[in-house]
């Protein structure tokens, strides 16, 4: 089984294969939702190819906007550059997009979840027009997309981590006529995390409420049950999201497939090593959406609008062969003296302290600089690219 | 020749519709609680107005705009079973094509709307859909964000036989969950109150008021606060191709009114008794995605040879007043070596161009070329930032 996380920039690619993605999704710089997403140029993306080809990951490269006439023709010219480059597949949900590179392309298609493929008939309709996989909806439990896997014979790719859209996906325009940005060419500018006022005018009643917005999807219960009933892919979502977030969930996730398929862990037990680690990840409140069971009220998030937010990312490592010192990239401030995390690509994280923080030149400093490179004490497990967090 | 189609929820809407002197439909919109997330007719209720219709020589055309799952699929087919067996020519308006492809394979026969209102907005997939439901389609329903020059672009490129449909008055529809969003289940906190409810919702951030909020067995929709109105632009709509305007006044209680000024082409009698305000939204204009090109820097932006005549090389990532830049080296088939020209791109755009005299790694030593993901110190340059784009000449 695949583990699916997302590239929402060459660096992030890479944090995601060294932290054990078997693939990795990215944007293009046109036709891919997230256009706000710091997007691949066709340098880029091909550099993003081979560092996952040699480490043995695929990419697949989203054209799932749902595209306008003239746009058409741009994507017919743009089709053999990514044949060169070698992505392994596109991701599509427009019928029009999909014919487009059925037809000019020999790619792989997965049809997109932003078409809202929920039931069989509609997997085997994709089937019928040559899609490799079929990324359902997140709509589907996982008995309903286990059955789909048997009965269509398609690969069959599900969401199993990260936020979620509350409508169906692709089936919320507020942004477009709200913001002028298009929710489904990346704009969506997140109404649904809005507080609102509720006016109920059949009692009168008055309610201040986020009532549109979801918490975040967590399968961790889930995954025995993909692995057993053939799922082919489980996707970890987030093209937006930090480099942390993408380290330490392609990490756990990664463990826990490995921890499963050698046996080392059965029910409870998954649960009972996995949720402290996921709860540091920053998250809306976990849920596993209608993985299980159709999403209930618990599924809502209303407390507030934003995440809850436990560690923050404070460095990559980028120099870690030396004896006696780490070079790390700083990304936020910490002091010395702080406890710091360093996030392995596996096995546990070492917790340790900052003894000192010292400049490139050696002077030593109080506390780190974002976006300059300091020297730590070495920590012998450390590797190049590992990512450091601290609690907030 | 353009059709008004209206959707009934009383025997009155029936009879104003067939009263309509040139404005008259001959297909009506029977919408059926258990088949549309929408403001829709109990089935006793859709019975007897389809008997009516279909007395009246009208036919009767339903919307099964729901996404359904498996387990909704088969309560759907069964309704809609009960419907053809009484009304064999029931047209159908459905959106997923898994349904749609399931409605054809046990009625050869039928009729389909094909509703694409939200995406397919190029011809490209409005053919490849003519294509696969060929004679089961009869008309598409096009989105309400197609400017007019894609609706045009659109039709001229479908064979002249399908028809086509827009929304020319009525509700905004903004979004559907599957999920009942509004109220809560005091006694038990997982699940969803089972009532239909309404509400309006109002928020603080710019745009987002009034939003109308319905929440039934098939989860919840949203409105816009105000109406889309198309009412004067038909003809110049129709000349383009549309052949069939829809107005939807079904949440407006009073409708006679509305009626009798559509009646008299008193189109701004129509948008006086509408009790909501009105926009053209999209028809002129949609540039919705524009704002993205903006977000990005695009002088840090990666190219290749091709496009300015330089290698990409990688990104300063520490900056030294007076002493030192660090470089990291992101190519992964090229080398930094001393001697080179480099260019540096800071991100406000600035470029500097500087030949690499010497350089030193992290225990500054000295070294003579920077490989793939090391990082290398050269001498300060004046001007340069961390971040900034480093490109070889
Ligand atoms: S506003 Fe919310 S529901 Fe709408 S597209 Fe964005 S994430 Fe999805």
């Amino acid at each position: 089984m695949e583990l699916l996380a997302p590239g929402g920039s060459l660096e992030k690619l890479k944090t995601a294969v060294l932290y054990g993605a078997n693939a990795v999704y990215v944007g293009g710089e046109r036709f891919g939702l997230r256009a706000a997403a710091d997007n691949f140029s066709e340098i880029e993306l091909k550099d993003g190819v081979d560092f996952a080809h040699k480490h043995g990951a695929l990419v697949y490269l989203t054209l799932n906007s749902f595209l306008y006439g003239e746009e058409i023709q741009q994507l017919r010219d743009y089709l053999p550059t990514l044949e060169n480059i070698g992505v392994d597949g596109a991701i599509v949900s427009d019928i029009g997009v999909f014919e487009v590179v059925a037809s000019l392309s020999s790619l792989p298609i997965h049809v997109s979840t932003q078409a809202s493929t929920i039931n069989l008939p509609h997997v085997e309709f994709w089937k019928r027009q040559g899609a490799r996989r079929v990324i359902l909806g997140r709509e589907v439990s996982m008995a309903a997309a286990i059955e789909m896997r048997k009965e269509a014979k398609i690969e069959i790719e599900l969401f199993i981590h990260g936020s979620m859209c509350i409508a169906y996906s692709g089936n919320c325009i507020i942004s477009n006529f709200t913001s002028g940005r298009d929710s489904n060419r990346g704009g969506c500018a997140h109404s649904c995390r809005f507080l609102y006022e509720l006016s109920f005018p059949e009692n009168g009643k008055k309610e201040k409420s986020y009532f549109m917005s979801s918490k975040d999807l967590w399968g961790i219960a889930q995954v025995k049950a993909a692995i057993e009933g053939g799922i082919d892919s489980l996707k970890i979502e987030g093209r937006m999201k930090s480099n942390l977030y993408v380290a330490s969930t392609t990490k756990l996730y990664s463990q826990l497939v490995k921890d499963i398929l050698s046996g080392k862990l059965e029910g409870d037990d998954i649960l009972i090593k996995y949720q402290n680690e996921f709860l540091k990840i920053p998250n809306r409140h976990y849920c596993d959406g209608n993985l299980s069971q159709y999403a209930g009220m618990d599924s809502i998030y209303n407390d507030r609008e934003n995440e809850i937010k436990e560690y923050d990312f404070v460095g990559v490592v980028l120099e870690a062969d030396q004896s006696d010192f780490m070079l790390v990239e700083v990304r936020r401030t910490f002091y010395e003296g702080d406890m710091l995390e360093l996030i392995t690509f596996e096995g546990e994280d070492i917790t340790f302290k900052a003894l000192h923080i010292l400049d490139v030149r050696g002077n030593r400093q109080l506390k780190s600089r974002p976006g300059t490179l300091i020297k730590m004490q070495k920590i012998s497990q450390a590797a190049k690219w590992n990512l450091l967090r601290a609690k907030i | 020749m353009s059709e008004f189609i209206f959707y009934a929820l009383s025997v009155m809407d029936i009879e104003k519709n067939l009263s309509q002197t040139g404005h008259h439909s001959l297909t009506i919109i029977l919408p059926h609680a258990q088949l549309t997330p929408h403001l829709a007719l109990e089935n006793d209720q859709f019975e007897k107005l389809a008997i009516f219709a279909w007395a009246r020589g009208l036919r009767v055309a339903v919307d099964l705009d729901l996404i359904p799952d498996d387990d909704q699929l088969e309560k759907i087919m069964r309704v809609v079973a009960e419907i053809l067996t009484k009304w064999p020519k029931t047209i159908f308006r459905v959106k997923n094509y898994g349904l749609a492809s399931l409605l054809v394979s046990y009625y050869p026969n039928i009729l389909l709307h094909l509703n694409v209102e939200f995406g397919h907005h190029n011809k490209e997939s409005l053919l490849k859909l003519a294509h696969i439901f060929e004679k089961n389609l009869q008309r598409f329903i096009l989105s309400i964000e197609l400017p007019q020059n894609d609706i045009a672009a659109i039709v001229a490129a479908l064979p002249s036989s399908l028809e086509i449909e827009i929304l020319l008055h009525g509700p905004i529809f903004l979004f559907y969950s599957p999920r009942k969003l509004l109220g809560r289940d005091e006694k038990n906190e997982a699940r969803w109150p089972s009532s239909h409810l309404f509400a309006l919702a109002d928020s603080e951030e710019n745009a987002h008021k009034n939003f109308r909020v319905y929440q039934n067995s098939h989860g919840t929709i949203l409105y816009h606060h105000k109406y889309l109105s198309l009412l004067e632009e038909w003809e110049k709509l129709a000349q383009l191709g549309v052949t069939h305007f829809r107005l939807d006044w079904r949440e407006i209680k009073d409708r006679s009114a509305l009626y009798d000024s559509w009646q008299k082409k008193e189109y701004l009698q129509v948008a006086t008794h509408t009790p909501f305000k009105t926009i053209r939204g999209f028809h002129q204009n949609n540039k919705s995605d524009s704002i993205f090109v903006k977000l990005k820097n695009q002088n840090l932006r990666r190219q290749g040879p091709q496009e300015n005549g330089r290698t990409y090389l990688g990104t300063v990532m520490d900056v030294q007043r007076g002493g030192h830049l660090a470089i990291l080296n992101l190519n992964s088939t090229n080398q930094l070596c001393v001697g080179e020209q480099i260019v540096i791109t800071t991100p406000e755009g600035k470029e500097i161009t500087v030949k690499v005299a010497s350089l030193f790694n992290s225990r500054w030593q000295s070294i003579e070329r920077l490989a793939y993901e090391e990082i290398g110190f050269i001498n300060y340059v004046k001007g340069v930032t961390t971040k900034s784009k480093v490109e070889k000449v």
